[in-house]
C-alpha cells in the first residue's frame, strides 16, 4: 500500500492532437504541501485538469489513496474530497456571494455541513462576509479570487488544489491570501498549489517541482532550491 | 382607435403573450444551460396538445381534462429527455454543436409532425375548456377560458422562477448556464442537468399547447407559427435573460395584435420581424440580453 496521498505517474495528456504532457510523475503525501512552478503553457494547469477528470490521460495514470482514479468522471473525483480552484472563470457572475458559497456545497455530504462552512469561510475572509449579497460580479479581483477559493472550501476538502490563486493581484492582496491558505492548511489539509509567484509559492510549500516542457525538470525543497536559478529559467539568463 | 378595439387588442395580446411566455422560456432555458436552439420546440407544444387530447377525450381514454393534463406534462418531460438523448446528447463537445442541433431537432420535428398526422389525423380536435362561460370586463366580453390563461401563464412562469431561484436543483441549472466547467468542479451532475432542463422545457411546450389547443384548435402543423413567434420573442427579449423573454413575449404579443387587426393575418409577420430586426440594429443583445 503506498504511502502517497495521490500519485501521478508518467502521465502524458493533451487537447486534440496536441501533446501538453510528456510524461510527468510527482507524489503528495499526507498533510503535504507541494508546489508546482514553471513557465506557462507547459502544463502546469493540464495537469491539475487530469487530475481533476475534466480532460482525460492519454497514457500513465492517477491514484488516490492508492485507487486509480484517471478514467473517473469529475464530480466522482470531487465526491473523493479533491477540489480544483481552477484558473480565471471560476464563479457564477449572476449569484450572490452567499449563493456561489451555497453552490460550491453542493454534493450531499457537504450540502448539510453548508451553514458551518459557510461561517469558516467568512471567518476567514471576513471581507466576503460583508459583500455576501452582492452579485459577485462587482467584486473586485482579490475578492473573486478569496470567493473561488471559498467556494473550494465549502466542499468536503481531502485535498485542495489551486491554480495560480495570485493571479493578477497587488502584493497586500497575495499577502493576505498567502495567510490564509497558510491558516487553511494549518489544519492539515494537504496542497498542491500551482503558482507563477516562486516566492508565494515557496512559503507555503513542503517541496516544489519544476513542470517545463510538459515535463519535471526538478524536484526540489524551498530550502535547498537556488531562487537566482528559477529567476534565470523564467527570465532567460543565456548560456 | 376605439375604445373596443383598444380592449380587444389588450386582451388578445396577453392571451397572446402568456402562450408565447410560456413556449419561448423553455426555449431559452435550453439555450441558456445547453446552447442549443430546439427546432422541434413547436413539435413539442402539438404533440402535447394531443397527448392531452388523447388521454382527456372521449373518443381517446376519456379520463377528463385534469387526467388529460397531468399525462401531457409528465409524457412531454419523458419525451423531452428522449429527444435530448437522440437529437442532443451524441453531438455535445462537437464544434458546431448548434448547427448540428438545428439540423437534428429539425429533423425530429418532421418525425413528430407526420407521426401525429397519422396517429390522430387530419381533422382539428379541440379540448375542452378549463372554466366555461363569459363575462364582461371593461365593455367587452372575454371567456373565462382566455381571462384563466393570462392569469395561469403568469402564474407558472413565477413558479418556475421560484424553482429556479430557490431550490437546489434551480440553483443547479442556473450554475450549468453561468459557468459549466466551474459547476463540474464543484460535482455537479451536468450531464443531468442538460437531460432534466430539455425535459423541463417540453413540459412547458406541452403547457403551452394544451392552452392553444383549448381556446383555439389542435391540428398537426400548430407548433409552426408559435415556434417562429418563440424565437423572436428569444431573440427580442435577449439571450441570457429569462425576464427579457417573458417581457418580450407580452410585447410581441400584444404588437400581434394590434396588427392583426389592422394588417390581417399577412401582415402581421413581416411587422414583428421588422421590428426585431430594428431593435437588435441598435440593441444588439436584444431588449435585455446578456449576451
Amino acid at each position: 500500500m503506498s504511502p502517497n496521498l495521490l500519485e501521478v505517474n508518467q502521465l502524458a495528456t493533451g487537447y486534440g492532437e496536441i501533446q501538453v504532457l510528456e510524461g510527468v510523475s510527482l507524489h503528495l503525501k499526507e498533510g503535504e504541501r507541494i508546489g508546482l512552478f514553471g513557465p506557462n503553457g507547459h502544463g502546469k494547469t493540464t495537469l491539475l485538469r487530469a487530475i481533476s477528470g475534466l480532460i482525460r490521460p492519454w497514457r500513465g495514470s492517477i491514484s488516490f489513496k492508492g485507487s486509480n482514479i484517471d478514467q473517473m468522471t469529475p464530480r466522482a473525483i470531487v465526491d473523493l474530497g479533491l477540489i480544483h480552484v481552477s484558473q480565471g472563470n471560476t464563479l457564477f457572475p449572476r449569484m450572490t456571494v452567499l449563493e456561489n458559497l451555497h453552490f460550491g456545497a453542493y454534493p450531499k455530504k457537504s450540502w448539510s455541513r453548508r451553514s458551518e462552512s459557510q461561517k469558516k469561510v467568512f471567518d476567514l475572509f471576513p471581507r466576503l462576509a460583508e459583500r455576501k449579497n452582492q452579485r459577485c460580479s462587482t467584486l473586485s479581483g482579490g475578492e473573486r479570487q478569496m470567493l473561488a477559493i471559498g467556494i473550494g472550501l465549502m466542499a468536503d476538502l481531502k485535498v485542495l488544489m489551486l491554480d495560480e490563486p495570485t493571479l493578477g493581484l497587488a502584493p497586500l492582496m497575495k499577502e493576505m491570501l498567502s495567510e490564509a491558505i497558510a491558516r487553511i492548511t494549518a489544519e492539515g489539509i494537504p496542497l498542491i498549489l500551482v503558482e507563477q509567484d516562486v516566492e508565494f509559492m515557496m512559503e507555503l510549500t513542503d517541496r516544489i517541482y519544476l513542470l517545463e516542457g510538459g515535463r519535471i525538470a526538478l524536484e526540489s525543497t524551498p530550502d535547498e532550491v537556488d531562487e537566482g536559478e528559477i529567476l534565470k529559467m523564467y527570465f532567460g539568463g543565456g548560456d | 382607435m376605439e375604445l373596443l378595439d383598444l380592449q380587444t387588442i389588450l386582451l388578445s395580446g396577453l392571451t397572446l403573450g402568456s402562450m408565447y411566455a410560456l413556449m419561448a422560456t423553455g426555449l431559452s432555458l435550453v439555450w441558456g444551460t445547453l446552447r442549443v436552439f430546439n427546432f422541434a420546440h413547436g413539435s413539442l407544444m402539438m404533440f402535447g396538445a394531443y397527448l392531452a387530447w388523447t388521454v382527456c377525450h372521449s373518443r381517446g381514454l376519456g379520463w377528463g381534462l385534469s387526467a388529460g393534463i397531468v399525462a401531457s406534462l409528465v409524457g412531454l418531460f419523458a419525451l423531452g429527455i428522449l429527444l435530448y438523448q437522440i437529437l442532443v446528447k451524441p453531438f455535445m463537445g462537437r464544434l458546431n454543436l448548434v448547427l448540428i442541433v438545428v439540423i437534428t431537432t429539425l429533423a425530429g420535428s418532421i418525425f413528430i409532425d407526420n407521426s401525429s398526422h397519422l396517429i390522430w389525423g387530419p381533422r382539428m380536435k379541440r379540448l375542452p375548456r378549463l372554466i366555461g362561460g363569459e363575462f364582461h370586463l371593461l365593455g367587452t366580453s372575454i371567456s373565462a377560458q382566455e381571462a384563466l390563461v393570462i392569469l395561469l401563464a403568469p402564474a407558472i412562469l413565477i413558479l418556475l422562477a421560484l424553482f429556479l431561484k430557490r431550490s437546489k436543483l434551480g440553483m443547479a441549472i442556473r450554475g450549468v448556464e453561468q459557468n459549466r466547467e466551474a459547476s463540474l468542479l464543484i460535482g455537479v451532475n451536468v450531464e443531468w442537468i442538460y437531460a432534466f432542463t430539455f425535459g423541463l422545457s417540453a413540459s412547458l411546450a406541452a403547457m403551452a399547447g394544451i392552452i392553444l389547443g383549448s381556446i383555439r384548435f389542435i391540428t398537426p402543423t400548430m407548433g409552426g407559427d408559435p415556434l417562429t413567434r418563440a424565437f423572436i420573442v428569444v431573440i427580442l427579449g435577449g439571450l441570457g435573460s429569462l425576464y427579457g423573454t417573458m417581457t418580450a413575449a407580452y410585447i410581441v404579443g400584444l404588437l400581434e395584435a394590434t396588427c392583426m387587426l389592422y394588417l390581417g393575418i399577412y401582415g402581421t409577420p413581416p411587422v414583428l420581424f421588422l421590428t426585431m430586426v430594428l431593435v437588435l440594429t441598435f440593441k444588439p443583445t436584444g431588449l435585455f440580453g446578456t449576451e
